[in-house]
C-alpha cells in the first residue's frame, strides 16, 4: 500500500506546486506547544509579506508547507514527501525540528529557532543559520535591576561543564550593573541543598540559570522552598516557573523571536548560502513577575517596568 | 406450666410454629446481612487506612528525594518527623539505594515496631513485591525514591511535563499501627448489634401481626369442620387438618387416575370413531361417485326422452295435421265445387246470350226500314226461343254460386291461418270465440253429418291474452277427443263464461264418458284407448301442459253412459310469465 501511495502523493506534490508562486519553504516543528506556536505565527507573518528589500529575484511570497513532527507516524515517509517538494529553505522549530532537518538529503538551507543546543544537534552540518536561544545575561540582569533595584548581591549557582561561558559574561554584566555575583559550582544536583544553604544570608536574589545539572524537579522545588523561607526573590530564565515560586523571569518574546527568523529566511532566499547569513541573537525580551511572590517576599519592587505578570 | 408442656404446646400450635420458624429466619438472615456488612465495613475501614499510608509513604519518598539522594541525615529529618506527626503512623525509616539504613524514627510512647524487614528481604525487594505488607500488629508501607532531570535543555524552557530521566536513590518505609482498624472495628461491631437488635425487635411484631392475620382464614376452617362435629383438639389443629388435606390429596390422585384412564379409553375410542369415519367417508366418496354416475345416466335419459318427447309430440301434431288436412281438403273440394259446378251451366248460357248478340249484330242501320224491322223480329223471336229472362235469372244465381265458393275457400284459408299462425310462442290479446269458430271450420268435415255443435258464448267476455296457436291445440284435442267418442248422431256442446277473473271454457259432449277406472290417467302421456294410427295418448296431456303454463287448469267431467265434460279455467289477465319463460 504504501509503495503505491508515495508515487502518488510524491506526483500530487509535484502537481500542487504552482506555476509563478514565491520561493518553496517548508516549515517543520517540533510539536504544538504554545511557544512553538507563537513563534511560528510570527514567522509565517514575514514569510507571507513581500521580501523585506528591494531589488529582489522573487518578489511573490514564500510558498510555506507545515509539518508538526510530534503528528507524523512515519519519519521517513515524511523525509521523501519533503524532499519530493525540493523546498529551497527549511525552517526548524524546535531541537527535534532541527534534527530531523539535519537528516534530510538535501544541502539546501536551514534556519532554526527556539533551539538552545543547537551546535550539538548540528555536528558541523554546513548551511545553516537561526536565532539563538540565548537571552544575553546583560539583558537579564537589567531586567532584574528594573523590577528589583535593590537586588545587588545575587546568588548562582552553576555547573561549570554546562554553562561557564554565561557566568563568565555574567560577570562582566554585573560588574557594569554595579552588582556582584554570588557563586556556588556543582557536579551534581544532590549538591544543591547545601549549596543553597550556604548561600544564606549572603545575597539579595538568586539567580536560576539554565542549566541541566542545577535544574531538576527536586532542586527546582528546594530552591523555591529556599526562595520562600529565607525571603530571597528568584530569577528565571522561563516565565513557566513563576507559577511555581519565582518572583521575576527574563524571557524570550516568541513572535519577535519568529520575525527575526522570517527576516533570515529572507536574507538567505535572497543571497544564497546561509553560511553568510549568520546566526543572530534575539533582540526583544519579555520581563515577567509574580506580584503575589514579591509581596510576600517582602521585596521592594517595581511592577511597571515589568511587561507581563503570572497568574497568580 | 412445665418446660415439657411449653414444648408440646409449640408442636401442636400452628400459629405458634409459624411464629418460631419467621423469627428464627428473621434471626439468621440478620445475622447474616451483618456479619456481610460488617466484612465490608471493615474491608473499606482496612482500604482506607492503607490508602492513607500508600499516600504518606509516597508524600515522604517526594519530599525525601534530595536529602536521600545527597545521603545526608539532616535534611531527612523534617520529611520524616512531618509523617511521623500523621495519626497511628509509629516509625518512619529510609534506606539508600544498597539498602543501608539512612535514618529512622518512633513515635515516642508507643511500641517500636514495623521497621524490620521481614527476614532476608531487603528493601528493594520489598519495595518491588509491593507497596505494603501487613503483620500482626500494623502495616508497613515501602516506597522507592526517585530523583529525575530534564533530557535536553529545551526542556527547561517550553515542556509543562518534561521528558525526564529518572533514577531510584533509595526506599521509605512507614509503618502504621493497627490501634485505628481495631478501635474501628468495635465500634462497627457495636453498631451492627445495636441495630441487629433493633431490627430483630420490628421483626418479631411485624411477624406477630402477620401471622395472626395469616392464621385468621385457617381458624376459621377449623371452626367449620368443628361445626361439622368433627371434635378438633384446640392443640391438636394441623394434625386434622393435614389428616383431612392428606385424603383430600388421596382423593386427588384417584381421580387424576380415572381421568387418565378415561383418557386413554376416550383415545383408543376416538382412534376407533376415527376409522369408522375413514371408512363411511370411504363409502360416502363411493357412494357419491355412484350418485353421480346415476345422475349422468338419468340426465342421460332424460335428454333421450325429452328427444323421443319432441318425436311423439311430432307425431301427434301430425295426426292432428292428417285430421286438418282431411278437412280442409273436403272442405275446399265442397266450396270449389260451387264454383266447377256453376261453370257448364254458365258456359251455355253465355253461347246462347252470343247467339242473340249475333242476331242483332247483323242488324244492317244502313238498310231499309222493313229490313231493320224484319232482322228485330227474328231477334225477337230468338230471344222468345231462348227465354231471355230465364237466360238472365240463371246467370245471377250462377254468380252467386261462385260468389260463394269463393267467399268459403276465403273463409277456409283464413281458419286455416288462424289456427296455425307463423310464430307459435307469440302472446297476444285474442278473442277466444274466433279461435274455437276457426278450429271448428277446420274440423268441419268430421262432425257435419250426425254431429250438432251448439254455441254457448258469452257475448261481454273481452279479449284474453294467450297464446292462440296454443290454445288452438288445446280446442282442436279436446273437440276432436269428443267428436272421435260420439259415435252415431250427438252433440257437442260449446259454452264460455266470465266467472270473476277467470275465463271458463266448457266443452261438453254426449259421448259414452269415460270408465271411473281409466278417468285418473288420461292425462299420463301416451295412455289412450284407440287403436295405432288413431290415438298417440298424448293429446291431452300436451293440452293439459299448455293450460298450465296459461295459469289454468282443465277439469273433467263424466257420467259413464251420458257423455263428458272437459272445462278449461284461466285467468282472464294472464301474464304469460310462465309461458313465456320457457
Ligand atoms: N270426450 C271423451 N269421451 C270419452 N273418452 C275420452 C274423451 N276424451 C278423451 N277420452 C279418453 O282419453 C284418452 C286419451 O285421450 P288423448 O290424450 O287425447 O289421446 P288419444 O285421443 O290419442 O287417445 C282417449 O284414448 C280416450 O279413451
Ligand atoms: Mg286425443
Amino acid at each position: 500500500m504504501k509503495k503505491i501511495l508515495f508515487p502518488i502523493i510524491l506526483l500530487l506534490a509535484f502537481l500542487a506546486q504552482p506555476a509563478f508562486a514565491g520561493p518553496s519553504v517548508v516549515v517543520l516543528q517540533s510539536s504544538r506547544l504554545l511557544p512553538y506556536e507563537q513563534a511560528r505565527q510570527g514567522l509565517d507573518k514575514v514569510l507571507a509579506d513581500h521580501p523585506p528589500s528591494s531589488g529582489a529575484k522573487s518578489i511573490q511570497a514564500a510558498d510555506t508547507s507545515l509539518f508538526v513532527l510530534s503528528e507524523e507516524t512515519e519519519p521517513q515517509f515524511l523525509k521523501s514527501l519533503i524532499e519530493a517538494k525540493h523546498p529551497q529553505l527549511v525552517v526548524a522549530i524546535g531541537g527535534k525540528a532541527l534534527a530531523f532537518a539535519a537528516s534530510l538529503a538535501t544541502d539546501k538551507p536551514i534556519v532554526y529557532l527556539l533551539v538552545p543546543d543547537a551546535k550539538q544537534i548540528l555536528k558541523g552540518r554546513r548551511n545553516v543559520t537561526g536565532v539563538e536561544m540565548t537571552i544575553p545575561p546583560a539583558r537579564q540582569l537589567e531586567g532584574l535591576a528594573a523590577v528589583l533595584p535593590r537586588a545587588k548581591r545575587i546568588g548562582v549557582i552553576y555547573d561549570p561543564e554546562k554553562t561557564s561561558g554565561l557566568v563568565a559574561e555574567a560577570r562582566d554584566a554585573a560588574a557594569k550593573l554595579g552588582m556582584a555575583l554570588v557563586v556556588e559550582k556543582t557536579s551534581s544536583s544532590k549538591e544543591v541543598p547545601d549549596l543553597l544553604a550556604r548561600l544564606r544570608g549572603r545575597i539579595d536574589a538568586f539567580w536560576l540559570l539554565p542549566d541541566l545539572t542545577v535544574v531538576t524537579p527536586q532542586t527546582l522545588e528546594k530552591i523555591l522552598l529556599f526562595s520562600v523561607m529565607e525571603k530571597i526573590p528568584v530569577l528565571s530564565f522561563s516565565e513557566k516557573h513563576l507559577e511555581a515560586g519565582a518572583a521575576v523571569a527574563v524571557t524570550f518574546d516568541l513572535p519577535a523571536m519568529g520575525e527575526k527568523a522570517g527576516e533570515l529566511a529572507w536574507d538567505v532566499l535572497q543571497g544564497g548560502k546561509a553560511c553568510k547569513v549568520s546566526a543572530v541573537l534575539p533582540d526583544k525580551v519579555k520581563i515577567e513577575i509574580n506580584r503575589t511572590v514579591l509581596q510576600k517576599l517582602g521585596s521592594d519592587y517595581r511592577p511597571e517596568r515589568a511587561v507581563g505578570e503570572a497568574r497568580p | 406450666m412445665s418446660l415439657f408442656g411449653i414444648r408440646k404446646r409449640i408442636r401442636e400450635n400452628f400459629s405458634l410454629k409459624v411464629y418460631i420458624t419467621f423469627l428464627a429466619a428473621i434471626i439468621f438472615i440478620s445475622i447474616l446481612f451483618n456479619l456481610l456488612f460488617l466484612q465490608w465495613q471493615i474491608k473499606n475501614l482496612k482500604r482506607e487506612i492503607i490508602e492513607e499510608g500508600e499516600l504518606l509513604a509516597q508524600v515522604l519518598a517526594h519530599n525525601a528525594a534530595l536529602g536521600v539522594f545527597s545521603e545526608k541525615e539532616e535534611q531527612l529529618r523534617s520529611p520524616m518527623e512531618a509523617v511521623l506527626q500523621q495519626q497511628d503512623v509509629v516509625s518512619v525509616s529510609i534506606y539508600n539505594h544498597d539498602g543501608k539504613l539512612l535514618a529512622r524514627k518512633h513515635r515516642p510512647g508507643s511500641p517500636p515496631v514495623l521497621d524490620q524487614s521481614p527476614a532476608g528481604k531487603s528493601p528493594a525487594d520489598l519495595a518491588a513485591a509491593g507497596s505494603y505488607h501487613e503483620t500482626s500488629q500494623g502495616f508497613v508501607f515501602q516506597q522507592q525514591v526517585r530523583v529525575s532531570s530534564y533530557a535536553s535543555e529545551e526542556d527547561l524552557y517550553f515542556s509543562e511535563s518534561p521528558a525526564v530521566a529518572e533514577e531510584v536513590v533509595g526506599y521509605v518505609r512507614v509503618g502504621m499501627s493497627k490501634q485505628r482498624l481495631r478501635a474501628g472495628i468495635r465500634d462497627l461491631l457495636l453498631r451492627s448489634l445495636g441495630v441487629g437488635f433493633l431490627v430483630l425487635l420490628v421483626g418479631a411484631l411485624v411477624t406477630y401481626f402477620v401471622v395472626r392475620e395469616v392464621t385468621k382464614p385457617l381458624n376459621r376452617l377449623i371452626g367449620e369442620v368443628e361445626k361439622q362435629g368433627v371434635k378438633v383438639d384446640s392443640t391438636d389443629q394441623l394434625s386434622i387438618l393435614s389428616g383431612t388435606y392428606n385424603e383430600l390429596v388421596a382423593q386427588l390422585g384417584k381421580a387424576f387416575d380415572t381421568i387418565s384412564g378415561m383418557k386413554e379409553d376416550l383415545e383408543a375410542k376416538v382412534h376407533d370413531r376415527t376409522r369408522q369415519l375413514a371408512i363411511a367417508n370411504e363409502e360416502l366418496s363411493n357412494r357419491q361417485a355412484y350418485l353421480e354416475e346415476t345422475n349422468r345416466k338419468l340426465e342421460e335419459t332424460l335428454r333421450e326422452l325429452k328427444e323421443t318427447q319432441a318425436q311423439m309430440v311430432h307425431s301427434e301434431k301430425m295426426v292432428a295435421l292428417g285430421h286438418l288436412v282431411a278437412g280442409v281438403a273436403h272442405e275446399i273440394n265442397n266450396t270449389t265445387n260451387f264454383i266447377t259446378g256453376a261453370l257448364p251451366p254458365l258456359g251455355r248460357s253465355v253461347d246462347e246470350l252470343k247467339e242473340i248478340l249475333a242476331v242483332f249484330e247483323k242488324i244492317d242501320r244502313h238498310g231499309t226500314k222493313k229490313a231493320i224491322v224484319d232482322q228485330l223480329k227474328e231477334a225477337e223471336d230468338l230471344k222468345q226461343e231462348l227465354d231471355y229472362d230465364r237466360l238472365l235469372r240463371n246467370l245471377d244465381v250462377l254468380f252467386a254460386n261462385i260468389k260463394e265458393g269463393a267467399r268459403r275457400t276465403t273463409q277456409i284459408v283464413n281458419d286455416l291461418k288462424n289456427f296455425a299462425r307463423p310464430g307459435t310462442a307469440e302472446w297476444k290479446s285474442t278473442d277466444i270465440h274466433e279461435s274455437i269458430d276457426s278450429t271448428l271450420t277446420l274440423l268441419y268435415s268430421e262432425y257435419k253429418h250426425q254431429i250438432e255443435v251448439v254455441k254457448d258464448y258469452d257475448r261481454e267476455l273481452p279479449l284474453v291474452p294467450c297464446s292462440p296457436s296454443q290454445l288452438n291445440q288445446v280446442f282442436m284435442n279436446i273437440l276432436l277427443n269428443a267428436m272421435q267418442a260420439i259415435r252415431g248422431p250427438g252433440r257437442i256442446r260449446i259454452q264460455t263464461r266470465k266467472q270473476g277473473k277467470d275465463l271458463h271454457i266448457s266443452i261438453k259432449d254426449s259421448g259414452p264418458g269415460i270408465p271411473e277406472a281409466i278417468r285418473d290417467r288420461i292425462f299420463e302421456p301416451f295412455f289412450t284407448t284407440k287403436p295405432v294410427g288413431k290415438g298417440t295418448g298424448l293429446g291431452l296431456s300436451i293440452s293439459y301442459g299448455i293450460v298450465k303454463k296459461h295459469q289454468g287448469e282443465i277439469v273433467v267431467r263424466s257420467e259413464p253412459g251420458k257423455g263428458t265434460e272437459f272445462e278449461i279455467i284461466m285467468p282472464l289477465e294472464g301474464t304469460g310469465e310462465s309461458y313465456l319463460a320457457n
